[in-house]
C-alpha cells in the first residue's frame, strides 16, 4: 500500500529505464492487451479478406436449410451450377432465417461494421483536428465561434442526433458516415485545441515565429506531430462507441439497408426467432460486443502507455510481478 | 457564487437556442419541411396545399421568428407550426411530450440508482492500481460498456421472461406500485452502463488524487489509510466524479431510447422513433427540444454541485 506512489525508488531512476524500453515490450508483456490486439488484427484481415476466408456465400438463400443449428451438416443445393447440384455443407455457426451461412454473413457484415468505424472516426477526426487548430492557434473569435459550437453539439445524445440527420437526409452508408462526423467531430476539436493552446506558448513555437515562419508551416511542422498521440487516443476509444451505435441504428432499421448487412442488421432480423434459434442473436451480438470491447482495452491501453507516469507504473508492476511473484 | 450560477444558466440557455436554431437550419435545408412530413411519392399539388395550410409558405425569416416565438413562450399565444398538433395523434405536441417525460426521468433515475453501485466498485479498485482487483475490474467494466444495449435487453427478455418465465417482455402500467414488475428489465439492462462509467470515472479519479503530494504528508503524519482514503481523498476525488459525469450525461440518454422501444416503455424515445417513422415533425420538434432540455437542466445540476464541493471555482470564474 505504502509504495503506491512512484517516488520511492530513488536508486536506479526507473522512470527513464522504462520509457528506454520499447512499446512493443510494453505490448507483449500484457496478457489483456495481446488478446485484444490479436483479435482485432484478426478481425480486420477477416475484414479485409472477406472472399477468401468466408467458407460460404453470405447472401446464398438455402430455404430448406433455415435454422441449422451451429456445428451441423446440412445438403445445400448449388445454384451456381447448370443444373443444380446437391452438396454437403458444414455450418459452424449454423444458418439464419433464410438458410444463409452465419459464419460467412459474419465476416461480410465486419466489412460494414469496422468500415463504418475507422471511417466515421477518420472523417470526424480530421474535421474535429482543422477546428480544432484554429480554434487553438487564432484564438479570438475564431476559438469562440468554433468551441460554443462544440457546446452545442456536446449538449445533443449521439443517438438523437443520428436519427434526425438520417430522418432528414436518408438512410445509406454515406450518410452513415456522415452522422458520425457532425456527432463526433467536437471530441477531437475540444482535445486539439487544448494542445494548441499550451503548445503555442511553449519556447520552441516562439522561436519559429521569430525566425519568421509562417502559420501554416508552424501548425504543420511543429504542433500537428504533438497532437498525433492525443487525437489517436482518443480516435481509439470512440471507434467503440460508433460501432456500438451504427448497430443500435441499423438495429431500430434507420442505418445500413438490405442487400447490406452490417452486425446490428443481422440482429435486427433475426430478432423475432430469439426464442427458436438462438444463435442468430447470440452470434452477431457476440461479435459487435467483442470487437467493441477489444478497441475499448486497446484504447486504455494506449493512453496509459503514452502517459509516460502511467505508462512507467503500468510496465513497472508487471516487471515487479515477474521477478518477485507479487504485485505492487 | 450567485453570479457565476448566473452565468452558466445564461450559457445553457444559449446553448439550447443554438441547438433549437440548428434543427431549424436542418429541417429547412432541403427546401419545404412539408417534403420531410409527407410520402416521397406525393403529388406536388399535395405539398403545396399543405405548405400553404400549415404556413410553410411564408418567408423563412418570418417563419424563424415564429419558431423562436413560440419555443420561448411555449406555444401559449401563438404557435409555429413546427411545434403545432400532432400529425399523427391530433394533439398538441407539446402535451404529448410532457406525458411522456416522466415515464423517461423514472425510468432513468431507476437506472442510474443502481448504477451508483459502480463508485464503491471503482474506489476498491483504486486501492491497488494494477492489482488483480483492478485488472478484474477493469476488464469487466470495459465489458459492461461494450455490450450493446438492445443486445442486452434481447437476452434478459430471452433468459428472464421466455425460460423462466419470470418478468413481462414488454409493457407498462402505471409508475405506481403496479408497475414495478414492467420496470425490472429495462432498468437492468441501462444500469450496467452507467455503472461500468461510474466505476471507470470513479478509479481514475481516486487514482489521481492518491498520486498527490498531501497523501504522502497525511501518510508521513501517520494518519490511517481509511482515514486517508475516505475522509481526504474521497473528498476531493468527488469534484472529479461529478464533473466527468457531467460529460457522460448526453450518452445516457442514447441508451433510454433502444430500451423503450425494445420493452414498450412509453417514454420520449419511443415517441421520438413513433414520430420519425409516422413523418410527425412538431412532436420531433418537441421531443428533440425537450431531451436537450433535461439534459441542459441535469448539466446545470452538475455545475452546482460542483461549485458546492469545491467553493473555489466560483471565486475564479465569477
Amino acid at each position: 500500500m505504502a509504495n503506491e506512489t512512484p517516488k520511492t525508488k530513488i536508486t536506479r531512476n526507473p522512470i527513464t529505464a522504462t520509457l528506454r524500453r520499447p512499446m512493443v515490450q510494453a505490448f507483449l508483456s500484457d496478457p489483456i492487451t495481446l488478446f485484444s490486439g490479436v483479435f482485432l488484427t484478426l478481425i480486420f484481415l477477416a475484414a479485409v479478406f472477406a472472399p477468401l476466408i468466408a467458407p460460404h456465400d453470405p447472401i446464398d438463400r438455402q430455404l430448406p436449410l433455415r435454422h441449422i443449428s451451429p456445428f451441423s451438416l446440412g445438403i445445400a443445393t448449388d445454384r451456381s451450377q447448370i443444373p443444380p447440384v446437391a452438396e454437403e455443407r458444414f455450418y459452424i455457426l449454423g444458418t439464419d432465417h433464410l438458410g444463409r451461412d452465419m459464419v460467412s454473413r459474419l465476416i461480410y457484415g465486419s466489412r460494414i461494421s469496422l468500415g463504418v468505424g475507422v471511417l466515421g472516426v477518420l472523417v470526424s477526426g480530421f474535421a474535429g483536428l482543422f477546428l480544432g487548430l484554429m480554434a487553438g492557434y487564432y484564438r479570438g473569435w475564431v476559438d469562440d465561434v468554433i468551441m460554443r459550437t462544440v457546446d452545442v453539439f456536446m449538449s445533443v445524445p449521439l443517438l438523437l442526433l443520428a436519427l434526425i440527420v438520417l430522418f432528414i437526409l436518408g438512410t445509406g452508408f454515406l450518410n452513415i458516415i456522415l452522422v458520425f462526423a457532425i456527432g463526433r467531430w467536437m471530441l477531437y476539436a475540444r482535445v486539439t485545441r487544448g494542445v494548441v493552446l499550451s503548445l503555442r506558448e511553449q519556447p520552441f513555437v516562439e522561436a519559429a515565429q521569430a525566425i519568421g515562419a509562417r502559420d501554416n508551416r508552424i501548425l504543420l511542422r511543429h504542433i500537428l506531430p504533438n497532437l498525433i498521440t492525443p487525437v489517436l487516443t482518443v480516435a481509439a476509444l470512440d471507434v467503440p462507441r460508433i460501432i456500438l451505435t451504427e448497430a443500435t441504428l441499423s438495429f431500430l432499421g434507420f442505418g445500413i439497408q438490405p442487400p447490406d448487412s452490417s452486425w446490428g442488421t443481422m440482429l435486427a432480423s433475426g430478432r423475432p426467432y430469439i426464442s427458436t434459434a438462438w444463435w442468430v442473436v447470440v452470434m452477431p451480438g457476440s461479435a459487435i460486443f467483442l470487437t467493441a470491447l477489444s478497441f475499448n482495452l486497446f484504447g486504455v491501453w494506449l493512453r496509459a502507455i503514452s502517459d509516460p507516469l502511467q505508462r512507467w507504473r503500468w510496465m513497472k508492476v508487471s516487471k515487479e510481478a515477474k521477478e518477485a511473484g507479487i504485485r505492487n | 457564487m450567485r453570479k457565476y450560477i448566473v452565468r452558466r444558466a445564461g450559457h445553457s440557455v444559449l446553448v439550447l437556442l443554438g441547438l433549437m436554431g440548428l434543427l431549424f437550419f436542418a429541417i429547412n435545408i432541403l427546401g419545404s419541411p412539408v417534403r420531410l412530413m409527407v410520402d416521397q411519392d406525393a403529388p406536388p399539388e399535395t405539398i403545396a396545399a399543405l405548405n400553404e395550410k400549415l404556413g410553410f409558405d411564408r418567408p423563412i425569416a418570418v417563419r424563424l421568428g415564429d419558431y423562436f416565438a413560440s419555443l420561448l413562450t411555449g406555444c401559449q399565444l401563438r404557435c409555429s407550426p413546427d411545434f403545432d398538433k400532432s400529425v399523427q395523434y391530433k394533439v398538441s405536441a407539446r402535451d404529448l411530450v410532457i406525458d411522456r417525460l416522466p415515464n423517461t426521468a423514472v425510468l432513468a433515475l431507476v437506472a442510474w440508482g443502481i448504477g451508483m453501485i459502480g463508485i464503491p466498485i471503482g474506489i476498491l479498485a483504486a486501492m491497488r492500481p494494477r492489482g488483480l482487483i483492478d485488472r478484474v475490474v477493469n476488464v469487466l467494466t470495459f465489458a459492461v460498456v461494450s455490450v450493446p444495449e438492445f443486445w442486452l435487453a434481447l437476452m434478459l427478455i430471452l433468459v428472464v421472461s421466455v425460460q423462466w418465465g419470470v418478468l413481462p417482455t414488454s409493457g407498462f402500467d402505471g409508475l405506481g406500485p403496479t408497475g414495478w414488475k414492467f420496470m425490472v428489465l429495462p432498468a437492468l439492462t441501462l444500469s450496467p452502463r452507467v455503472m461500468g462509467r461510474f466505476a471507470q470515472i470513479t478509479r481514475a479519479a481516486m487514482i489521481d488524487e492518491i498520486s498527490k503530494d498531501y497523501v504522502s504528508t497525511a501518510r508521513a503524519k501517520g494518519l490511517g489509510e481509511s482515514t486517508i482514503l475516505y475522509t481526504h481523498v474521497l473528498k476531493n476525488a468527488a469534484i472529479s466524479i461529478v464533473t466527468l459525469m457531467g460529460d457522460e450525461l448526453a450518452g445516457f440518454m442514447n441508451g433510454s431510447v433502444v430500451v423503450e422501444i425494445i420493452f414498450a416503455w412509453p417514454g420520449l424515445g419511443l415517441l421520438l422513433i413513433g414520430a420519425i417513422n409516422g413523418r410527425d415533425l412538431p412532436v420531433i420538434t418537441a421531443s428533440v427540444f425537450v431531451i436537450a432540455l433535461m439534459v441542459m437542466i441535469l448539466n446545470l445540476i452538475v455545475d452546482f454541485l460542483y461549485t458546492w464541493l469545491d467553493p473555489r471555482i466560483s471565486y475564479s470564474n465569477g
